[in-house]
């Protein structure tokens, strides 16, 4: 009577799983209401975005009709597909249950059903529904005379558990929503205030940890319920306890406050991708954030430089694109304007067979979708893509990595962009159509031999180095057949066997590329717990590679500090506090309600490791963590970031967060940089500033991209110079023409455009000051 | 084992190989001699010779193009036929370049042949190999694991029961050590082998799991039982069925 093997491919998907909600509908409409209740924000806040977002008055143009196609398609795919088969589309799955529950005679076989809908209705958000569902099944058991050994009570009361949490999180966390809320250790405002779903979570686990005291997933869940009563740590019983001096943090980096609810950014949604990007040239990064059930809308938010962001998804032509996992940015057509590619399907399995959206920008703030026209309509399951341009030829091409299990083979595929708006696929040919469940994809010149590489990560495999080894024969021409050879076994990047996010980046300012890989698998929370406790546990660890420069990685994890249990799906990284060495954020979790685990910040201390500041800095999100961007949303010279909180199933959405970086005194220079024969975007541009320091002339390194394979942060550089306070030189490496260009006499504390070639404009980026009232510090 | 026979025939043929490019490069400089009669043998000697030479030579390792391979030929087909194409500066090149990446290959299986003969190198490709074929990680103090996730969330803790099936193979992980499987075991957990104490407390009641076990974390420098091999790995493929509290634990 296992209650999770009732519904097999509910389970694969869920074991397989890793993020996301379908509109949370219920939830989303008390959020609202309490927010205009509360009025708990100065007028003017509430006014600006309002005021400033036209929406009233300006006429919203048509939408173009290839936009409108893909609209219809989308919708069509969704109405014809069926959500049993789809274990994230719950509230339809219930309604289905519910109605078919009638036909049944078999005892057993109603049983059986009737475990099913008490999962979707759990998953569905509904935690007093799914009390009443368990009701039902324990009067069924006792009824049929189910033996007590055969009724699986440690799940069930599980079961019970998470409905009361649900309860919680519902009443409070998402309808009374605050900056602390699930903020973890949770303290402060985050502390319930309706207690009754915790209070019934707490009496349901000390029941199952009364009986079954090795249930370490329990012992976690008991100690954030108690957290969220405001009764952490003195009232958990001793031997449960898992004391806070577990959770310190290595560093104080000072509180970084979520600030998205004051700003108009902290929207609802489910599992999700996030573009930090100006798309209108005005020197603001304006915010695409996407939610992933089939019916959520796209997104699209403009900053308006005044400490507010304005809705303008209906103007800019985006209205019924819906779901999207992951986004990803670039200027395919190298006309100067950043375009977004939307990628569709992942988790879902055969329901996944969702096409991509190419989102061409207008230049007046609006996008059309391109798909069709740029020859990207395909219909493979997928989560992770990653721009590039392999052949440098000043085009970004177009790497996409699917998903395939056993039964629908989805092959990666490789998009050579013509130069013309449109692409052509050849993957095929080039031997590059890798048949796996991958889960991220990411691009860098490892071996610094001028030609762009690509890493892979999977949930069913080693992982994939593909070196590019060029032109396969002696056409050396853009469209000649094109080599690339894994040799992530000789590289030593295959471990570990279960991961998910990754990405390159050159977090020791070698020059060199080094790779992170994040494991991606675990027995519950419990593994969680452990990892806390120092508990043996078989959740998979992360896996740092420092480049040995002679195409190999060295293992540097242990060294680095980072042997630790991540389980990180979005990520990405950026420089916290200005010291010139990469940082970076890990949204963590899985589908299952119970997966509640802090998301992770990690600070490079630029001596080789790295120290946990995920509670000092305010970071540990206990809801689950998707996409992430970094980027300087108010031109204030420091970074903050934008994460896409929220999960799989359809109860599981919850407000994205804004986290404002208070600043550390540090000096920084900014970067626009813009490709002529490299591509306009000048993506796998190598950047190298050089800074006077104490022990003589210091590198810091970036290469142009949107970072890790999950979220997009800007392509603008924001390079961090520490202490220093002037610039020697800045040499930038056009990775085309293969010519460095070196600049000087470039001013801190500035931002730059750089065109390949010419000298380098100043530019008077416009600047403001978070709102008061926001939660950022007032001064 | 294979390892240590690709590292033999390596070296052998790699001795051979030397000897022809030797071979070859004298023949550049001496005067072609008179073509003896030859004994008639199938042409399918010839083809076996052929390919013998080639296999010695380690051509197939060279990474020649096809064009290359196709030179090479007329210039062997040359000499046989008393007209060798002459050494230049670019062919004594090749010569030294070829010897050179030839003395690399021997050095190679030479290498692999010594680490063949090493146990802790031999174990630590084991373990390679046996993680890319059972998706293992490996603790801290070389246990591999791979533990599927389980239906609940109770752990074994010192002192507890555990019910649990287990089959027992030898490193190949397919041959089956009688001795050491059992199926719905019950036991203390305690005192228990050092990989399953550190193994079991990785799995939930439901999961299963295979464990890859160092000599070191089974019976060490101990008594082996009779039927299981001495020093070798061992793999573990189990199902942790049932925990009980340890009765002070409730």
């Amino acid at each position: 009577m296992d209650p999770r093997r009732n519904d097999e491919d509910a389970d694969d998907s869920r074991e397989r799983a890793g993020c996301g909600r379908r509109s949370f509908i219920r939830s989303a409409a008390i959020s609202s209401v309490g927010l205009a209740a509360s009025l708990s924000w100065p007028l003017r806040l509430v006014a600006g975005p309002l005021a400033g977002s036209g929406a009233a008055t300006e006429a919203i143009r048509p939408q173009p009709e290839s936009t409108r196609r893909m609209v219809a398609l989308l919708a069509k795919i969704t109405r014809e597909a069926d959500p049993l088969k789809n274990p994230y589309r719950n509230a339809a799955a219930a309604a289905i249950l519910r109605r078919t529950q009638a036909q049944m005679t078999d005892p057993q076989e109603l049983l059986r059903h009737r475990m099913k809908l008490a999962w979707q209705v759990l998953d569905s958000g509904d935690g007093e529904g799914g009390l009443k569902e368990l009701e039902g099944i324990q009067a069924m058991m006792d009824q049929m005379g189910v033996p007590s050994d055969q009724r699986a009570e440690p799940e069930w009361l599980t079961y019970k558990a998470m409905c009361y949490l649900r309860i919680g999180e519902n009443e409070n966390c998402c309808s009374n929503h605050n900056a602390d809320s699930c903020l973890f250790p949770i303290k402060g405002k985050g502390v319930h205030t309706l207690p009754r779903g915790s209070r019934g979570a707490v009496e349901v686990l000390t029941e199952l940890l009364t009986k079954y005291p090795g249930d370490l997933q329990a012992r976690w869940l008991i100690n954030i319920a108690y957290m969220t009563l405001g009764e952490y740590p003195d009232k958990v019983p001793g031997q449960w306890l898992i004391e806070p001096a577990r959770f310190a943090s290595d560093y104080d980096l000072g509180r970084f406050p979520d600030i998205a609810t004051s700003i108009g950014l902290g929207v609802t949604g489910r599992a999700g991708g996030v573009v930090l990007e100006d798309f209108d040239g005005n020197g603001f990064l304006d915010v695409m954030v996407s939610s992933w059930g089939v019916d959520d809308q796209l997104r699209l938010f403009r900053n308006n430089g005044d400490g507010t962001f304005t809705e303008r998804t209906e103007e800019a032509g985006l209205k019924g694109l819906t779901g999207g996992l992951n986004l990803i940015h670039c200027d395919y057509n190298n006309d100067g304007l950043m375009d977004v590619l939307v990628l569709r399907g992942a988790w879902m399995g055969t329901e996944g067979h969702y096409p991509c959206s190419l989102l061409r920008n207008n230049g007046d703030f609006t996008f059309t979708d391109v798909t069709e026209e740029a020859g990207l309509m395909r219909f493979h399951p997928t989560g992770t893509a990653v721009w590039f341009d392999y052949n440098n030829d000043g085009w970004v091409d177009l790497f996409i990595a699917n998903e395939s299990r056993e039964g629908d083979r989805n092959p990666c595929e490789l998009y050579r962009n013509n130069g013309d708006g449109t692409f052509t696929e050849v993957g095929a040919d080039f031997g590059v159509n890798l048949v796996g469940f991958f889960k991220g994809v990411v691009s860098a010149d490892y071996n610094n031999d001028g030609r762009p590489d690509l890493y892979l990560s999977r949930l069913d495999g080693p992982k994939v180095l593909l070196r590019n080894d060029g032109p396969a024969g002696d056409d050396k021409g853009p469209k000649a057949r094109w080599k690339f050879t894994d040799v992530a076994d000789e590289a030593g990047v295959t471990q570990p066997p279960t991961t998910f996010a990754c990405w390159f980046w050159d977090y020791d300012n070698d020059g060199w590329p080094d790779i992170f890989v994040a494991g991606y698998a675990e027995q519950d929370v419990g593994d969680v717990a452990a990892d806390y406790l120092g508990l043996p546990y078989a959740g998979q660890r992360a896996k740092l590679y420092r480049n040995n420069r002679d195409g190999t990685f060295a293992d540097v994890t242990k060294a680095a500090g980072l042997d630790r249990l991540l389980l990180g799906m979005g990520a990405n990284f950026g420089d916290l506090d200005n010291d010139g060495w990469l940082d970076f954020y890990v949204g963590t979790g899985n589908p299952d309600l119970s997966s509640l685990m802090p998301n992770r910040m990690y600070r490079n201390d630029g001596k080789g490791r790295f120290q946990d500041v995920t509670t000092s800095g305010g970071f540990g999100q206990l809801q689950k963590g998707h996409g992430i961007a970094f980027g300087d949303m108010n031109n204030s010279g420091t970074q903050d970031i934008f994460s896409v909180v929220g999960g799989a199933v359809e109860g599981d959405a919850y407000n994205r967060q804004v986290f404002a970086n208070p600043g550390h005194g540090n000096n920084w220079v900014k970067l626009r940089l813009e490709g002529v024969s490299t591509n306009r975007g000048a993506i796998g541009a190598r950047v190298k500033v050089v800074v006077p320091s104490g022990l003589g002339e210091r590198e810091i390194h970036r290469t142009v991209g949107t970072g890790a394979h999950f979220g997009s942060s800007t392509l603008r550089q924001e390079i961090g110079l520490g202490a220093a306070r002037t610039i020697k030189r800045v040499e930038v490496l056009w990775p085309v023409s293969g010519k460095t260009q070196v600049l000087e006499d470039l001013e801190i504390n500035a931002c730059y455009h750089v065109k390949e070639g010419s000298e380098p404009e100043k530019v008077a980026l416009g600047t403001f000051k978070w709102p008061l009232g926001s939660g950022f510090p007032e001064t | 084992m294979r390892n240590l026979k690709i590292g033999i025939i390596g070296r052998v043929l790699a001795c051979s190989a030397g000897l022809l490019l030797a071979a070859r490069a004298e023949s550049q400089q001496a005067t072609p001699a008179a073509p003896t009669p030859a004994p008639v043998y199938p042409l399918t000697a010839y083809s076996s010779f052929g390919s013998s030479l080639a296999l010695s030579g380690h051509f197939a390792d060279l990474g020649w193009s096809e064009e290359q391979v196709n030179a090479f030929l007329q210039g062997f087909k040359s000499a046989v036929q008393g007209k060798a194409v002459p050494m230049d500066d670019s062919a004594r090149q090749l010569a030294a370049d070829m010897g050179k990446r030839i003395s690399e290959i021997t050095a190679s299986g030479q290498l692999q042949e010594a680490e063949a003969a090493d146990p802790k190198v031999r174990l630590k490709t084991y373990f390679r190999e046996m993680g890319k074929r059972l998706g293992l990680q490996v603790s801290d103090d070389g246990l591999g694991y791979n533990v599927q996730a389980g239906r609940n969330g109770i752990r074994p803790r010192m002192g507890d029961t555990v019910v649990f099936t287990v089959k027992a193979t030898q490193a190949d992980g397919a041959t089956t050590i009688p001795v050491l499987s059992a199926e719905h075991l019950k036991v203390k957990f305690s005192g228990m082998m050092p990989a399953l104490m550190e193994g079991l407390q990785m799995m939930t009641v439901g999961s299963h799991a295979v464990f890859v076990i160092p000599p070191a974390l089974s019976f060490g420098d101990g008594q082996w039982p009779d039927g299981v091999p001495q020093g070798s790995p061992l793999v573990y493929w189990v199902t942790l069925e049932d925990v009980a509290a340890a009765p002070s634990a409730r």
